[in-house]
């Protein structure tokens, strides 16, 4: 159970790196690949390299 | 999709993975990695069925990559911009079909220089949704042009040696890309 519960807490983590990554592409590129963009949030300013 | 991206953050904070305050932009991220995949899934899905997969691969790779810095045409709803994208990747990946079967060559070889002149001039279009600075405006302008010079390079090379093969779906990427900045054209027009 408490094996279980660590490789739930490290996937969430795993997960929550990969979205970071993620942010810090989307902050740093002028669109998304397909024909919708979603409303970009405040904070994704911070992941830009381009200040 | 969004109740699905909410869902990925929400789960992400209940396990401490991420600040509560942070899940807006996690749920952003989550969605913006649906929306990159899907078109890649889309195009293998279509390619395998059209029994082209190799060559759907080699269309959307470009497509994607100058998209994301030339912008340009976007749609409201994620889900009417589903079944669009969906149409648009299957006619492209169906006429990639029919130019290697019928050796029509010439037609997206020519075809691919307006539109590649057309990502050159405007790139990057901006929308509502995601406004860019004066800085993010120049740096991205230039990563595009650099790309579509390289891909239209690449492109003619490839035709040179007659390797169509994999020359005709990257000029339909750089088509694709520059085709979704024409209403963006008329769009500014307009106002």
């Amino acid at each position: 159970m408490k094996k279980n519960k660590t490789s739930v807490s490290k996937l969430a983590s795993s997960c929550a790196s990969l979205l970071g990554m993620t942010l810090v592409v989307c902050a740093n590129t002028a669109s998304t690949g397909l024909v919708h963009q979603p409303k970009a949030p405040e904070g994704l300013k911070k992941f830009s390299k381009l200040k | 999709m969004q109740r699905i991206a909410d869902a990925v953050a929400n789960w992400l904070v209940k396990k401490n993975a991420i600040n509560s305050e942070d899940s807006a932009l996690y749920s952003y991220a989550m969605f913006c990695v649906m929306i990159t995949l899907i078109p890649i899934i889309l195009s293998v899905i279509v390619g395998m069925i059209l029994n082209v997969l190799f060559e759907s691969i080699l269309f959307i790779t470009p497509f994607v990559l100058i998209r994301k810095y030339s912008g340009g045409f976007h749609l409201k709803s994620p889900n009417v911009c589903l079944f669009v994208s969906i149409g648009i990747i299957a006619v492209f990946i169906l006429g990639i079909k029919l130019v290697l079967q019928y050796e029509l060559y010439s037609v997206p070889l020519i075809g691919m220089m307006p539109f590649g002149v057309l990502l050159f001039i405007k790139s990057p279009i901006d929308t509502e949704e995601r406004k860019l600075s004066e800085r993010e405006t120049v740096v991205f302008g230039r990563i595009a042009r650099v790309m579509v010079i390289i891909f239209l390079i690449i492109v003619l090379i490839l035709a040179y040696y007659h390797i169509f093969r994999i020359a005709i779906p990257i000029s339909f990427g750089i088509i694709l890309s520059g085709a979704l900045q024409v209403p963006c054209c008329f769009i500014e027009k307009k106002q």
